[in-house]
């Protein structure tokens, strides 16, 4: 095995690839084998999917339960969540069974020609055939013959909220009032199901957005009450160094003088997808100029012309289209508002964000300015500083990149009339 | 050795041998590819997009990869490329992918005599399932078959991701290729997409954040040397390629097609060829073209008109449009890789079409004038052979034609000429200016003056646009070298001349020489003591460039208030000076540039000086302390000495009001002030502060560092003499002179020395005349010793 760490980013990662976080697999696991059902709350590209995956693989090695993590992230509808479910559990033979058994009155002629379908795959399109339009019952049956199986099963839904969005989301007004309520549907009989089979299903749920705002945008938040909240928080300072010591050492690079100080300083937070790909920038120009010394100059450049450039636009289209995910038209506007204020400005006071709230003519301005503010600190944009009093942004490099975009166009508050 | 076979376009024509003979540049991004793949091991694989604009090099990039992992015998086992072609138009959703991934497999199969009409039918049965999700599952079912039987895994290499999956599909097929990719370790994707920013982004962020980014970046001198050398077969060192990359951008599609052209033409051939090299490559170009946004193509097609580097503002005003407006759009230009920032004018960006060969191209195919077209061949030309080559091959193309034909040759030639002409007499006017300069360092001033009016003799009537910036130069100089020789008058006679010449210009250089002049009369005119024309000359300094962006220009303004100031202090007008002061400190306190925070940080200090005159000191104290709250942690060194002279100024406004419960702080202050510039005059208020405090041992040791300081000695006798009055009269006499011993101020000050030693009792001898004095520095010290009785405790 070479030394050190790969650089890997924008996929998730286990095994040698996963970097630190040995506590947080820790806590994780001793949760759900305390039987609890969980929401994992971080902002994105913290590692939440990497989180579990990694502790999925090591309490896989324990051989005590089954560990079934189903990315929903391309659901539609709930049935979409059953048969991707299911096809995560078939690789289990003693599962597959009970899934099959759900499924054996409709399938008869299928059952017995699995063999000569050949692929996995195939299993999809059979299973949706299969589910028809009874989701519920047949989706409740396949739980209760999961949670059945000889051990404990571990169910992880990634992307949750991001399937709920698109199941929320309707081109016509009149579309919505239906939608919410099939939304409603499926998120009370999931929680039914997690109440009815505690101890022998044990559900995490994570999502690149958060959970919470959604459903409270959506009059939901009765519905799933029972998660316990998981925070992940970015790396430390001190990991931080150790991943880019590691980087450096698998790549036969040199930290020069103050660079690595530099590229951490320039980061502010150390959320693990931006520190590889720093890192993957910089190794790409010392290859480049074929050198193997990773300067502080070339920190300083490489911020500018990579870091800052067009990939940094299209991280923070990706920021601005989550805000587009949990808030409404008005609201999404006061946020970029906010947002580029506290760039601009290097931080938000309150009565500045009083001021742009009230500048947009907005109903229950106050109450809006709250709800946005809770959403900017829960997902991850904005923090509050005792010492400043005021928000400013958790990460230094999300703050440049806004404030390359937007400031050319930025009124101050004070200049709006 | 046969030059490689050149493919512009279409590289998949070649064979692998030529490839991998014409890969020659992008070594490090091959490897750096190579290395990804060989990561790949785990459970999910890390993919990869490649962006660049067209000619960037990608499909050569691409192809040579996927040559690499076929004959790298690790590689080959774990890994099997498959190659889509360059435009897949037909191609709407995931499943339409993969689909076309069955197909590349099936063709490669039957090119490698392999069994392939299983993989055949198994496409063309797809082709008829109508079912997007079915088509995926079951597209992906059989190219799963096809790695589990090779156990090896799928390198697929999509061209032009975001035509598939942002302009041909909908949002939902990138979640859906998402989750594929995520799940799927069977299958790694090497994309490419150019940097057209709207397709990138509709490619879905969800997508974009999945793909490791490689930038292909314009090729450096190296690479187009080594890329030029392969084709033509020519080494051109660096001044003989920089000319052929500045023409390409870097475009290693240009510059093939350049190398290509002229390598073995003979200046005749090229200019007859270059109208067909235009007109092959056409098409190229109108498609890069049409392809941007129309607001986006109008200031491309502007700058290129233009030519030369040009600012935001020309561009906006050529094009008629808005100038912040246009700044934007230039950006997005800028991002895209079409435009590039070539320097700046101040603060001002410039910017020029990347691929120089758009500006030759749009020259001749849309002028209609020949003279144009002939201009376009001079430019394109001149890079590669230089001006006298150039203007020979116009004489003599011009003697080929004749009448009306000829004419735009000839004026081609005399184009040529024109500038060489103005090189000429730039180099002459550069060895006057040096010769002046030399003469001035060694003192010779009135040599400098001569060699300067031969100068402005020989080219001062001169209106070429290149001289005038020398020209001004020359006058400036001429000015200054004047005042070194006190003929401040005529000075000040050239630098209104300068005013006169240059003070409509636009030129940014120009008009920096003009303020420099006005500035430098404004000095002239203080020293001459005509404060009154000093004040109204700085008013049309600020005046005139009150609003300028260039840095040196705002620099200028600055000094110009500062001035101002001063002589109206010196005139008696406090008031206004501080009002002065006020308004340098609005106009330039939030700016980020140090020599303009040196100018705010003195007129802050000005201004609390001017506030004590008019014994304000509650204000005087507040500009102090707005002094250091803006610049105490600062670590520029002009500014520091700003900070060190408030805290001197604070530390000696304690003492002056023997405020005895402020000295500690006074102290401190006074301490700081010398850490951070350390000078004897400080050393004389931290002296008295300690004695203010009774810490005379402490005292004495100040005082006997500043009692040696020659300037203090020079410009500041009194406060020292102040000092050793202040101990005597509070019973340090005999200290005080043990402390005066042995220091420049015992053999500068005699009375002061006859003064402590009466105050101590001791015998001195001295003449008579001292001795008076002495007797009056010691009804000073009774009278001072009076005082601090009669003070409260």
């Amino acid at each position: 095995m070479e030394a050190g760490l790969k650089n890997k980013y924008g996929p998730w990662v286990i095994g040698e690839d996963f970097f630190n976080r040995d506590t947080e697999v820790r806590q994780l696991t001793e949760l759900i084998d305390d039987g609890n059902n969980i929401l994992v709350v971080a902002p994105r590209r913290v590692g939440k999917t990497s989180l579990i995956r990694e502790a999925f693989r090591r309490m896989e090695e324990r051989n005590q339960d089954y560990l079934l993590f189903v990315d929903v992230q391309h659901c539609c509808t709930p049935e979409d969540v059953i048969i991707a479910t299911s096809l995560v559990a078939c690789p289990y033979q003693a599962l597959k069974d009970k899934i099959f058994d759900v499924f054996s009155s409709f399938w008869k002629q299928f059952r017995e020609n699995v063999g000569s379908i050949g692929s996995g795959e195939l299993l999809e399109i059979k299973f949706r055939e299969g589910l028809g339009s009874d989701w519920q019952a047949k989706g409740q049956k396949i739980l209760g013959n999961l949670a059945q199986a000889d051990r404990p099963i571990a169910i992880c839904f990634d992307e949750l909220p991001v399937m709920l969005t698109r199941l929320l989301s309707c081109s016509k007004e009149t579309e919505y009032e239906p939608k919410r309520n099939s939304t409603d549907v499926f998120l009370t009989w999931l929680r039914h199901l997690m109440g009815e089979h505690q101890d022998k299903l044990r559900f995490i749920v994570c999502g690149s957005i958060g959970l919470e705002p959604i459903l409270k945008r959506h009059g939901l938040s009765h519905t799933l009450t029972q998660l316990r909240a998981f925070p992940l928080e970015p790396w430390s300072r001190e990991t931080a160094e150790a991943c880019l010591n590691a980087l450096a050492l698998r790549y036969n690079l040199k930290w020069a003088n103050e660079a690595q100080r530099s590229l951490l300083d320039h980061l502010g937070s150390y959320i693990p997808h931006h520190v590889q790909m720093f890192f993957g920038h910089l190794n790409e120009d010392c290859r480049r100029r074929s050198s193997n010394l990773l300067s502080l100059e070339d920190v300083k450049r490489v911020y500018q012309t990579s870091m800052l450039s067009t990939r940094g636009h299209a991280e923070l289209a990706d920021y601005e289209e989550r805000l587009l995910r949990v808030l409404d038209r008005d609201s999404v506007t006061l946020a970029l508002d906010l947002l580029t204020e506290t760039a601009v400005a290097g931080a938000l006071e309150p009565q500045t964000a009083r001021l742009l709230a009230q500048s947009l003519l907005l109903k229950n301005s106050d109450a809006v300015l709250r709800e946005v503010l809770d959403i900017l600190q829960h997902d991850g944009y904005l923090e509050w500083d005792e010492h400043k009093q005021a928000w400013v942004f958790v990460s230094f490099l999300v703050k440049d990149w806004w404030k390359k975009r937007f400031s050319q166009s930025y009124v101050l508050p004070q200049e709006r009339r | 050795m046969a030059l490689p076979r050149l493919i512009k376009h279409n590289p998949v024509f070649l064979s692998e041998e030529e490839l991998a003979s014409s890969f020659a540049v992008r070594q490090a991004e091959l490897n750096l590819l190579l290395d990804i793949i060989r990561e790949n091991t785990g459970s999910v694989n890390q993919h990869v997009i490649i962006i660049g604009p067209r000619g960037m090099g990608k499909t050569m990039l691409v192809l040579r990869l996927a040559l690499a992992v076929r004959q790298d015998e690790s590689l080959s086992r774990s890994w099997h490329p498959l190659t889509l072609p360059e435009e897949i138009y037909d191609v709407a959703n995931e499943g339409e992918v993969w689909l076309r991934v069955l197909e590349r497999i099936a063709v490669q199969e039957r090119e490698a005599g392999r069994d392939y009409n299983r993989w055949l039918q198994s496409y063309e049965s797809l082709r008829g399932e109508r079912e997007e999700q079915k088509l995926k599952v079951k597209a992906l079912a059989a190219l799963s078959e096809f790695a589990g039987e090779r156990n090896t895994k799928l390198l697929v290499i999509i061209e032009n991701l975001q035509m598939v999956l942002g302009e041909q599909s909908g949002s939902d097929a990138a979640w859906d290729l998402r989750h594929t990719l995520l799940n799927n370790s069977g299958i790694m994707i090497i994309a490419t997409a150019t940097t057209r920013f709207k397709e990138i982004m509709n490619a879905e962020r969800a997508n974009f954040e999945l793909f490791r980014e490689i930038t292909l970046t314009p090729l450096s001198t190296e690479d187009c040397r080594v890329l030029w050398c392969l084709i033509a077969g020519e080494d051109l060192v660096n001044d003989r390629i920089r000319p052929m990359e500045v023409l390409t951008g870097g475009s290693p599609r240009l510059l093939a097609i350049l190398a290509n052209f002229a390598a073995g033409k003979s200046l005749t051939e090229l200019m007859d060829d270059l109208v067909v090299l235009i007109d092959d490559h056409t098409t190229y170009f109108k498609a890069n073209m049409e392809a941007l946004p129309s607001l986006e193509r109008r200031v491309f097609v502007t700058l290129a008109e233009l030519w030369e580097p040009a600012e935001a503002r020309q561009v906006a005003r050529r094009c008629r449009l808005d100038v912040n407006k246009t700044s934007a759009l230039l950006k997005r230009l800028v991002e895209k890789g079409a435009v590039v920032e070539t320097g700046k004018v101040g603060r001002k960006n410039l910017y020029q079409v990347a691929e120089r060969l758009y500006n030759i191209y749009h020259l001749m195919r849309l002028s209609g004038i020949e003279a144009d077209r002939v201009r376009a061949l001079v430019r394109f030309m001149i890079p590669m052979y230089g001006q006298e080559r150039v203007a020979h091959a116009l004489a003599a193309e011009a003697c080929r034609h004749e009448g009306e034909h000829r004419k735009a040759w000839i004026d081609g030639y005399r184009e040529i000429l024109a500038d060489l002409k103005v090189k000429e007499q730039k180099q002459e006017i550069k060895i006057l200016n040096d010769q002046a300069a030399e003469a001035f360092k060694k003192g010779d001033f009135q040599s400098a003056i001569n060699q300067l009016d031969t100068l402005l003799s020989r080219f001062g009537d001169n209106d070429d646009p290149t001289l005038r910036k020398a020209i001004a130069r020359a006058l400036f100089n001429k000015g200054h070298t004047l005042e070194s020789l006190d003929r401040h008058e005529e000075a000040i006679t050239v630098y209104d001349d300068i005013a006169r010449r240059f003070g409509e210009a636009d030129d940014s250089a120009l008009r920096k020489q003009v303020a420099h002049a006005l500035f430098n009369k404004g000095v002239t005119l203080g020293e001459l003591e005509r404060a009154e024309e000093a004040i109204a000359v700085y008013d049309e300094l600020i005046l005139r460039f009150g609003e300028a962006d260039d840095r040196a220009l705002r620099e200028g303004v600055a000094r110009g208030f500062f001035n101002k100031g001063v002589d109206l202090e010196e005139l008696g007008r406090i008031e206004e000076a501080i009002t002065v002061y006020d308004e340098l400190i609005r106009r330039f306190s939030e700016v980020d540039d140090s020599a303009l925070r040196e100018r705010v940080a003195c007129a802050l200090c000005k201004k609390s000086l001017a506030l004590e005159k008019l014994g304000r000191g509650e204000e005087e104290i507040a500009v102090h302390d707005d002094l250091l709250r803006r610049f105490a942690a600062t670590s520029d060194p002009a500014v520091r000495k700003a900070v060190a002279c408030t805290l001197n100024l604070r530390a000696w406004s304690v003492y002056a009001k023997e405020d005895n419960s402020m000295v500690d702080q006074a102290i401190l202050d006074a301490k700081k002030a010398i850490e951070i510039y350390p000078q004897d005059a400080y050393r004389h208020t931290l002296a008295s502060l300690l004695a203010l405090a009774s810490r005379w041992g402490d005292a004495f040791d100040q005082a006997r560092l500043f009692a040696n300081d020659d300037l203090l000695l020079s410009q500041s006798p009194d406060d020292i003499i102040d000092f050793f009055i202040y101990a005597a009269s509070s019973g340090k006499a005999e200290e005080a002179l043990r402390a005066i011993k042995g220091t420049k101020a015992e053999s500068a000050m005699e009375p002061l020395v006859v003064a402590l030693k009466i105050a101590a009792g001791k015998t001195f001898r001295a003449p008579q005349e001292v001795v008076e004095v002495a007797k009056d520095i010691v009804k000073r010290i009774e009278e001072r010793a009076r005082m601090l009785e009669s003070k409260p405790d």
